[in-house]
């Protein structure tokens, strides 16, 4: 059930009339957010409903089996116990494949031959993104951020929550969970931030990111792109990715704002950042957090000297790009932008900063470096890999040039304009700051612009297949 | 424990969901209303391959271009047929226009766009040459929506059908087809998109070429699926008859059928189609049947089962010049 589809809209506006009439019972509006959010699942594959629902049980009775426990010796085993569940299946059905395919290709270049059998697997929509919420769970209260809660719907709903389920944001249960436990105060605010996003989200996706999708495809399905059109093609799947993906993460802050709930924000403007860190401070934030939190401070974070902080970063970005995808691109990406954050550090400690300065060369080195990055990320193998980077020194380019431009310019001035307001103001909600009347012309636009494309053949998130 | 307050009077909610629609009302409005008063452009829905070629031969079907010979049918005949070579090849006084289109279109449509043309060059059109692959020649039920497409170019109006209706009533579909294309064209997939790039740039390469094409995709025989048993359809006499009385009288038609891939098409293949278009050629009154035209060319000409590439295009252009210049003898 895609956000951008009728379906989903029938399936909220039912929700909203359910969600109104239980207002006065907390445990029966925790218990129709499992129903609906389960419903939502379903919809998508329900024979994967059961895993959203043994990953949740099982990391319920861990917390609360980690409350409980006294004896470290026992609370590391409960964690253990979570994680080797989580990661297991997360492992199998998202990276068994990749692994045994891998070995195969490993063992071939030896001349052995490999056969352990590959196994049709289909990969659950957001299980990248539920086992890491969940485990955030159990950590947390290992770690005693967090008391386990013993309320099991308020934990059923912090795992399934409809809005975030499948493409994030990766919430907290020191933010989300206790959520569940409160009333809900709806305020005008709230509603007006929630109705803007969701405007603003679906126009990213609708009218951006799916109609930079087949630009997308020109380049990168070419067989020979000149530098031009990969470069343009590239900047593309930039405004693409950002559109898919940050629109998506509108949409469910939008739809949680609605309902009287606040997921967090998962990006901050990401393209106007002047250093990789700082990027990584924008794109994705709640993955790029929780990587930092859990991986990266885990494994000795900066604690261990330069040498040792290197390293960390280095495994914590390499497992970020597996976390995207079963494939060494995916790893590579990940190489690539933790090369790009050790480089930093080491600069940094040539070279400190007293204060924070945007400047034009680092904002311009950083997309160059965040622009090859995404060549990385969107090419589909390493020969693929070679041959863009080679056409990189071909500067023809072919007689639909012009066209090419003018789409890419049209599609992109929308979301731009916007992040320059947004930039410009100081705030991601600079547009609530108008009048109703002018806010309201605003998002008439994003509704025509919604209705012009809402009829073309859907493209499918980016980030379902993660 | 109450679930939740809701702390927003009646009247905000309605302020903050009604103005954005009364916005979008008001634009509706606008745009129905500039519409209506003929203020905008006509539609031009090119969107897709089959849209852009459409609007095009359309378009061009109602051009003064002075053309001595007219190509008209399938798409088989947009593809199959390098208008400027053949121009080339008849030598010097011909003039040819390639008006081919879609095979989802039927012969009436087809005889639309010869007699637009005829009435736009009536003191130098001299032949129309009607061209059909077997494969649309059996075929039994048309696609309404492409004909509705058609009409609607032909007529400078809008498309209702397939419209949803909140894309119509928002004034959505007209701000798309009428404004939106002409300034941002619309990206063609794959080998199309590859080849031609934008619907802009295949309806500037259809002007550049006399209104033909090249399909640039690769025939796999492998991949191929269907039958070769191929017949006429049982409408088709009918509605060969009806387009007989599109061409204007003192206009020669000829009729021919483009050939199938070697590895696609039956033993009895040429005996097939020979037997078709004579069977054909008298529904039509045709003046003349490009017996000698081939039935099947070798797999490597072809772009698929109907259409050839750029080289079989050349091959077959070549044998469509021998065969107008030189036509058969009546028995």
């Amino acid at each position: 059930m895609l956000f951008n589809s009728t379906l989903f809209l029938k399936f909220f506006a039912a929700f909203l009339l359910l969600y109104w009439m239980v207002r006065g019972n907390l445990a029966a509006r925790n218990w129709l957010i499992v129903a609906a959010s389960y419903a939502f699942y379903a919809a998508w594959d329900w024979r994967f409903l059961s895993l959203l629902i043994v990953s949740s049980l099982v990391d319920y009775a861990v917390g609360l089996g980690l409350d409980r426990a006294e004896s470290s010796t026992r609370r590391k085993w409960l964690l253990t116990g979570s994680m080797v569940v989580n990661l297991g299946i997360l492992g199998f059905f998202k990276y068994y494949g990749f692994f045994v395919e891998s070995l195969r290709e490993l063992f071939a270049q030896t001349g052995i031959s490999f056969n352990m059998g590959t196994l049709e697997i289909v990969l659950p929509v957001g299980i990248s993104f539920y086992t890491f919420q969940t485990m955030s769970y159990t950590i947390d209260v290992y770690r005693g951020k967090i008391r386990a809660t013993r309320r099991l719907p308020d934990f059923l709903a912090y795992v399934s929550f409809f809005p975030q389920l499948v493409a994030g944001p990766i919430e907290r249960a020191a933010h989300l969970l206790p959520q569940f436990g409160e009333t809900r105060v709806i305020t005008r605010g709230m509603v007006r931030e929630g109705i803007w996003l969701c405007l603003w989200g679906l126009f990213k996706k609708v009218v951006i990111a799916d109609n930079l999708a087949p630009l997308v495809e020109m380049v990168y399905g070419h067989p020979a792109p000149g530098a031009a059109l990969l470069i343009l093609g590239t900047a593309a799947f930039a405004l693409q990715i950002y559109g898919d993906f940050s629109g998506y993460s509108d949409i469910a802050r939008g739809t949680a704002k609605i309902l009287g709930f606040d997921l967090m924000v998962n990006f901050n403007l990401p393209y106007l950042a002047t250093n990789v860190r700082e990027f990584w401070g924008r794109w994705h934030i709640s993955l790029s957090t929780w990587l930092r939190d859990y991986l990266y401070i885990g494994l000795g974070g900066n604690r261990g000297g330069t040498g040792a902080t290197c390293v960390n970063l280095m495994i914590t970005m390499v497992l970020g790009g597996l976390w995207h995808g079963a494939a060494w691109t995916f790893v590579l990406w990940g190489f690539w932008h933790g090369a790009g954050l050790v480089a930093h550090r080491l600069w940094m400690l040539r070279r400190p900063q007293p204060g924070y300065t945007w400047t034009a060369w680092g904002w311009a080195a950083t997309m160059v470096f965040v622009g090859y990055g995404w060549l990385l990320f969107r090419a589909q193998s390493f020969e693929h890999i070679v041959l863009l980077t080679r056409a990189l020194g071909d500067w023809s380019v072919p007689a639909w040039f012009g066209s090419y431009v003018v789409n890419l310019i049209f599609f992109a001035i929308p979301v731009l304009a916007v992040q320059a307001w947004q930039w410009r103001a100081g705030s991601l909600l600079a547009p609530l700051r108008l009048r109703n009347a002018t806010l309201g012309a605003i998002e008439a636009a994003l509704l025509m612009g919604i209705i012009l494309f809402w009829e073309k053949e859907k493209v499918p998130f980016i980030y379902f297949q993660f | 424990m109450r679930s939740h307050s809701f702390h927003v009077p009646a009247a905000e909610v309605i302020a903050m969901i009604g103005w954005p629609l009364g916005w979008l009302a008001l634009m509706a409005l606008v745009i129905h209303g500039v519409s209506f008063l003929g203020l905008l452009p006509s539609p031009r829905p090119a969107f897709d391959v089959d849209r852009t070629i459409l609007l095009h031969q359309a378009e061009a079907s109602r051009k003064q271009t002075g053309a001595t010979t007219l190509l008209v049918g399938d798409s088989s005949c947009l593809m199959n047929v390098d208008a400027l070579r053949l121009q080339n090849l008849l030598g010097p006084g011909e003039r040819v226009i390639n008006l081919g289109a879609i095979s989802y279109l039927d012969l009436q449509a087809f005889g639309t766009l010869a007699s637009n043309y005829a009435r736009a060059n009536p003191d130098t059109l001299r032949r129309v040459v009607l061209l059909m692959h077997p494969e649309a020649l059996r075929l039994r039920h048309r696609d309404p929506y492409f004909a509705e497409v058609l009409t609607n170019a032909l007529r400078g109006t809008s498309t209702r059908h397939s419209v949803p209706p909140l894309v119509w009533a928002t004034g959505a579909g007209d701000l798309r087809s009428r404004l939106l294309s002409r300034f941002v064209p619309s990206p063609l997939p794959g080998p199309w998109g590859e080849f031609y790039g934008f619907s802009r740039d295949l309806s500037g390469y259809l002007d550049e070429n006399a209104g033909s094409a090249i399909d640039p995709r690769t025939y796999r025989a492998d991949t191929v699926s269907g039958s070769a048993e191929y017949r006429l359809a049982p409408d088709l006499e009918a509605a060969s008859k009806a387009f007989r009385q599109l061409i204007p009288d003192g206009v020669e038609l000829w009729a021919g059928i483009t050939p199938a891939p070697e590895s696609f098409v039956l033993p009895d293949h040429e005996a097939r189609c020979n037997a078709m278009l004579t069977t054909w050629g008298e529904w039509l009154g045709a003046d003349q049947q490009l017996t000698r035209l081939p039935s099947s060319l070798e797999d490597r000409f072809f772009a698929s089962t109907t259409h050839l590439n750029a080289k079989g295009r050349e091959a077959f252009t070549e044998r469509l010049a021998r065969d107008l210049q030189v036509p058969e003898e009546p028995e």
